[in-house]
């Protein structure tokens, strides 16, 4: 579950840093001092429990229990999560300091969302709806934690890829373990003492259950994102038919790669493979936009537009076919204009194509945007933190 | 447990100044992740090794560790060599080795490894109670420090306590399998530690508020920078500094 050090890209480390440090200011304005020395032995009782070993299947694995740390102590479980790892940071090198903050993201994150989600719930039920609530959160918490360490593998190159999801696999049976315990761990303490759970749930200004609501589509736009990457798609029209190539950004062709071909209205018009030179050509049927899309697995994909204006009538385009073909015999002779002609309609394609790779090289990458987004949360986490100091002056 | 067994010694080290043992240890961390040439990861790698000799650590003891550490590197050299796209070095079947992945998988490794031992070097080798007080001084908010300060200290306590109920158990016979007996009886151990840890909290505050606790975080300890922790200071940011230097003069990455 922890990244460890020099793995993870700068953007990626100061978005986690930041977010981590906005998560902190969060969950210690919430925290009253007179909680202080629960909330602590509670951190103390979480990271032993966090050390046992539990059977799933043949092999066995570390409880990480965010779920019902979220449940126990909403917004408090960051700085108990941050000091959690901390700990295992200087203790025993698990995990790592420049790391420090996006593990916390990692696993603190889902463990507010999961809490926010069934805290309402467990203070009204105690029946069936509270155990389901309590799966869900308990695997749930799991799954997001993998996601988001899989995201933020993912995030840091493309070499990543094949690792992030990995990691993501392996964690299914936890979150199912995890699912389980949670129910019964849940369950014993609605029994024994039920004010743990029933206690005074503060509902402040940042809303409990708003949050998640606006950081779960977040969550998946960065998750899908990171997954839909790095395969060039060059796709033109000749005048009679829509031609397509698809290569990886090393050059390699897109061989045998599922295309899909959409019109302006987005219905499919054609489904079919490249070819062993990862070429492909389709005959469009009427003028108008196509999207092209080409999926070459392990989560490459690509996706281009091509416009079909001048669409040749039957009668043209076997004239056409046949200049060319007499240009290369050499016994026809064509004119300077129909030279141009043709040489207008081969090169016009890549003239676009250069217009939008330049247009693509200004564009703002996805990783900029979520460093921003970070920056943003550091800042408001900054000022929140002085707002908070001023006040206790 | 012997979680604290690097902070015993008589080094330079063990004697510094924990605040600047801090601030080093960030500062060593954030300029080695971002070294992207293989002439600065291995400085960097070099100089974690130095500071270790400097801190005299049981060597056993550091590679010990590293192994644990390094088990998540090794998965990585499994992987990424053919997950990386690039110029093919080896090619194994239907596998193409290149030449990207394993300079990626190195450069992690060296990097990883550098950050580790500057960290043990500096920050294992200080008390935890020793580093809480050094963050407070560093400004860190009174209630976090205060949560860090707890949390140690009866880390220890919930640990043995929870060592205990194991036992009572293990005594019981029973044996850990994948079946839902055993997933009861680890929710209820677990419970359990969570509402004897809420109890204890409970009794620790009351005891707390009877000596007069209003919520400060009193610092009793102060520490002094002293001349060696000049040298310590200077020492590490020269070769920090070198180190960025060598990063400059090699700007092909």
């Amino acid at each position: 579950m922890h990244i460890s050090e020099g793995v993870l890209a700068a953007p990626v480390l100061l978005a986690g840093g930041a977010g981590t440090v906005l998560g902190l200011a969060i969950g210690l304005r919430r925290m009253n001092v007179r909680e202080i020395p629960k909330v602590a032995l509670l951190t103390a009782a979480f990271f032993v429990a966090s050390l046992v070993h539990v059977p799933v299947g043949p092999s066995s694995a570390h409880l990480v229990l965010n779920g019902i740390l979220g449940i126990l102590l909403g917004w408090t479980a960051f700085p108990a999560i941050f000091i959690g790892l901390f700990f295992q940071a200087v203790l025993f090198q698990f995990g790592g300091l420049t790391t420090l903050g996006v593990n916390t993201m990692n696993m603190a994150v889902p463990a507010v969302i999961m809490g926010a989600l069934a805290r309402p719930v467990l203070q009204i039920n105690s029946g069936l709806f509270a155990m389901v609530m309590a799966a869900i959160s308990g695997a749930g918490a799991i799954v997001l934690s993998a996601a988001m360490v899989a995201g933020s593998l993912a995030l840091s190159g493309d070499s990543f890829i094949a690792v992030s999801k990995l990691i993501f696999v392996a964690h299914i049976p936890i979150a199912i373990a995890e699912g389980i315990l949670s129910v019964l761990i849940i369950s014993f303490l609605l029994r024994t003492k039920p004010e743990v759970i029933k206690g005074n749930i503060p509902s402040g200004f940042l809303g409990s259950g708003l949050i998640p609501i606006i950081i779960i589509p977040i969550l998946f736009a960065i998750c899908s994102q990171a997954y839909a990457h790095r395969v060039n798609l060059f796709a033109w029209y000749d005048g009679k038919m829509i031609l397509a190539e698809g290569y990886f950004s090393t050059g390699t062709k897109a061989v045998n790669s599922t295309i899909l071909v959409l019109d302006s209205e987005g219905k499919e018009v054609f489904h079919g493979m490249t070819d062993k030179n990862g070429e492909f050509s389709f005959k469009p049927p009427e003028k108008g936009e196509y999207r092209i899309v080409l999926e070459a697995g392990m989560g490459h994909r690509a996706e281009t537009l091509v416009s079909v204006q001048d669409m040749e009538s039957e009668g043209a385009a076997p004239e056409a076919g046949q200049a060319t073909e007499d240009a290369y015999k050499g016994t026809a002779t064509i004119t300077n204009a129909e030279f141009e002609q043709i040489l207008d309609r081969k090169l016009n394609p890549i003239k676009e194509q250069l217009l939008r790779l330049a247009e693509q090289g200004d564009r703002i990458s996805f990783r900029d945007v979520v460093a921003g987004l970070g920056y943003i949360a550091g800042l408001m986490g900054l000022a929140i933190y002085l707002a908070q100091r001023k006040r206790k002056k | 447990m012997t979680c604290e067994r690097f902070a015993l010694g008589d080094s330079i080290l063990h004697f510094a100044d924990p605040r600047v043992k801090i601030l080093l240890a960030g500062g060593y961390a954030v300029v080695t992740v971002g070294l992207g040439s293989l002439e600065g990861q291995v400085l960097a790698l070099l100089g974690g090794l130095l500071l270790v000799m400097a801190a005299r650590l049981s060597l056993k003891e550091v590679f010990r560790r590293l192994f644990v550490v390094n088990l998540f590197v090794l998965m990585l050299w499994l992987i990424l060599p053919w997950t990386t796209p690039g110029a093919g070095v080896i090619r194994l079947g239907p596998v193409v080795i290149t030449s990207e992945g394993l300079n990626l998988a190195l450069s992690i490794s060296l990097k990883c490894n550098a950050i580790i031992l500057a960290n043990l070097a500096l920050l294992s080798t200080s008390t935890i109670f020793s580093l809480a007080h050094a963050l407070a001084h560093l400004r860190i908010p009174s209630k976090m420090v205060q949560l860090f300060f707890f949390s140690w200290r009866y880390f220890h306590v919930i640990d043995s306590e929870f060592h205990r109920m194991k036992q009572a158990i293990k005594v019981r016979g029973f044996e850990p399998r994948s079946n839902l007996h055993t997933y009861r009886t680890y929710a209820y151990l677990i419970g359990t530690l969570f509402i004897k840890s809420l109890e204890r909290g409970e009794s620790v505050y009351k005891a707390m508020l009877c000596r007069g606790f209003d919520g400060t975080f009193w610092l009793l300890s102060h520490f002094r920078f002293h001349g060696r922790d000049l040298g310590l200071v200077g020492f590490t940011t020269a070769y920090l500094f070198s180190i960025i230097g060598i990063e400059w003069l090699n700007p092909c990455r």
